[in-house]
């Protein structure tokens, strides 16, 4: 297992069941500081469970767990002051007044810092004597969002965060993580499965099918070693791509550790987005 | 300064329903503080016909003002008591008024009790209050400190109040000039005090269902409230069936529905800790601490509903 000062997050062979179904399956994952890691996978394999556990708010049937320096099943509490979380549709309490609420994490929070929670929630139409239950689910994100910038944790949990949102304040909400949290000395670990909305701010991706880790890469890594070629049916093809399907434009083949210059000719090269690359991953499987 | 805050978080979701209930339970004894003079203990040696023409008699209401008069004059029978029966019959009085406020607090703070997991994990705000530095252990005592010591407060100044109020009712209605004999014997000014401890006993007494209470809250993935009776329940129906026994029916029903708590004042204050003398008291604190070992447990593990 691999640790340091470098690394926020270390995670090797998680695993958990419920009944017979296996949510984690020998699930490992790395977040290195100042990194934002997409953790992507359809409904169902495995990414919430693993976030849940890697916070310590449920138990693990086996593996190794080390978030900055801390056992999140036995250290949860201490961990969480460097830690922050924002998961999928609301969880502020709704019967709380935001003011309350800012008083609350100021009083149980050593690293919250209320101007910084103010400021930002000036900048938007909540109000401090609202309750959080009047507010529209982007109000509420970004009161959330605010309380994690107010927090200034090391590392920062994404669940889902923009799910229900319209398109403005998914815009928003991003924009906000990007320029107002992000350091090169914090980490962000996110998962979606809208990966077109955060493809272009991933610094490293984790693909995550049937509770297991298919392909943990750097976006560097996956633009040297993935080429996605567009050509006719009739080419020789150099090596054997690890997925293909037909369009209309011809047929797209993505390849795995072949250059670019052995498929220059054959038709148009470039890197697959992140949606193709998990269809491919998912279906084909990475050599 | 952690805890301070979980209390205050408490206080934001569940104070308002421990100030007002017995809020209403005093402005309706304010309003027909002649029904309260009229039940109790007080009124055991009036007759049914005396008791008949003074209800007449008040129903007509303001307009007999002489009705109060000669209602606490004969309920009271100051002039006609020695100190001692007197101040036995004011005692009575108002350990008379302080009852429904503890029936209405008990009915509060079970459902504080019973909600106080359960409700976070139904709205998902468990997930936000888990993201936050504080252990499961801080959080689920800060619960039920909460309900059992800190809630009681608003109840006992509300006692407080009523009581007071008798005496002022008692001393103006009361035959001319027993009013200061009404005061001096009250002992209206050590109530505050002797309601403090009697709460304090008093959650200590309900501490073992009231953990029973938050660990079905941490558990339950429906009906609550129906599972912290159906488990006793049915314990003690397979107890008494297997094993002919009848403890958990036993420890169960001297723990929540019955209380004597109010000792007799002959030693004042000092009698209501006596009750810390009891071994019950002390296997209650074991018992309930098992059941929060369990809750903390269970919260740490459950998340949304």
């Amino acid at each position: 297992m691999m640790s340091g000062a470098d690394t926020v997050l270390n995670a090797a062979g998680l695993a958990r069941s419920f009944g017979d179904v296996r949510a984690l399956d020998g699930f490992d994952l790395t977040v290195p500081k100042g990194r934002i890691v997409g953790l992507i996978g359809p409904n169902g394999s495995g990414k919430t469970t693993a976030l849940k556990a890697i916070l310590g708010m449920s138990h693990l049937d086996a593996g190794e767990l080390d978030v900055l320096g801390h056992d999140p099943r036995s250290e949860r509490a201490v961990m969480m002051q460097k830690v922050a979380y924002i998961a999928d549709t609301g969880i502020l309490p709704r019967w709380m007044k935001v003011r309350d609420l800012l008083s609350f994490a100021e009083s149980v929070h050593p690293g919250f810092d209320r101007a910084v929670a103010e400021a930002q929630l000036a900048s938007t139409e909540i109000a401090l004597h609202k309750k959080v239950s009047v507010l529209s689910k982007g109000m509420h994100v970004q009161l959330h969002l605010a309380i994690v910038l107010a927090i200034g944790a090391d590392l920062l949990v994404l669940d889902e965060p923009t799910l229900g949102l319209d398109i403005m304040y998914r815009q928003q909400f991003y924009d906000a993580v990007l320029n107002d949290y992000f350091t090169n000395q914090r980490s962000i670990l996110v998962t979606t499965h809208e990966v077109r909305e955060i493809e272009h701010i991933l610094t490293d991706v984790v693909f995550i099918n049937h509770g297991r880790a298919c392909l943990s890469a750097s976006m560097d890594e996956i633009a040297a070693s993935f080429v996605k070629l567009v050509a006719g049916a009739e080419v020789t093809l150099p090596a054997r791509p690890i997925h293909e399907k037909r369009g209309l434009a011809g047929t797209e083949y993505i390849f795995q550790g072949v250059a670019r210059d052995a498929l220059a000719g054959l038709g148009e090269t470039s890197t697959p987005n992140l949606a193709e690359l998990f269809v491919a991953v998912v279906e084909g499987g990475v050599r | 300064m952690v805890f301070a805050g979980l209390l205050r978080r408490e206080w934001l979701e569940h104070g308002s329903a421990f100030m007002w209930a017995p809020a209403v339970v005093l402005a309706i004894m304010l309003i027909a503080s002649v029904s309260i003079l009229l039940g109790g203990d007080v009124m055991t040696d009036v007759s049914n016909a005396e008791r008949q023409e003074l209800h007449e008699r008040l129903g007509e209401g303001a307009q007999d003002p002489g009705a109060f008069e000669a209602l606490a004059a004969m309920t009271l029978d100051a002039a006609g008591s020695t100190d001692k029966e007197l101040s036995g019959k004011l005692e009575a009085l108002q350990r008379g008024i302080a009852e429904p406020f503890r029936y209405v607090f008990v009915i509060v703070a079970f459902f504080a009790l019973i909600g106080c997991v359960y409700d976070e994990r139904k709205d998902r705000s468990v997930l936000f209050w888990k993201s936050m530095p504080v252990s499961d252990t801080s959080s689920v005592l800060s619960k039920i400190v909460f309900v059992l010591w800190l809630a009681p407060l608003a109840t006992v100044a509300a006692i407080f109040l009523a009581q007071f109020a008798s005496v002022v009712l008692s001393s103006m209605f009361v035959e001319s000039g027993m009013g200061g004999r009404i005061w001096r014997l009250s002992g209206i000014w050590s109530n505050p005090f002797e309601l403090l401890v009697f709460y304090g006993m008093y959650g200590l007494w309900l501490l073992p269902f009231a953990s029973w209470a938050v660990l079905i809250s941490s558990w339950a993935t429906r009906l609550p409230v129906l599972l912290v009776f159906a488990v006793p329940i049915a314990l003690s129906i397979v107890e008494r069936l297997i094993l002919g026994g009848s403890t958990v029916a036993y420890f169960t029903r001297s723990h929540f529905a019955t209380f004597n708590g109010w000792r007799s004042s002959s030693n004042g204050v000092f009698d209501q800790f006596a009750l810390l003398l009891e071994p019950t008291i002390w296997i209650g604190v074991i018992v309930a601490g098992l059941f929060l070992g369990a809750a903390v447990f269970l919260r740490k593990r459950n998340n949304e509903i």
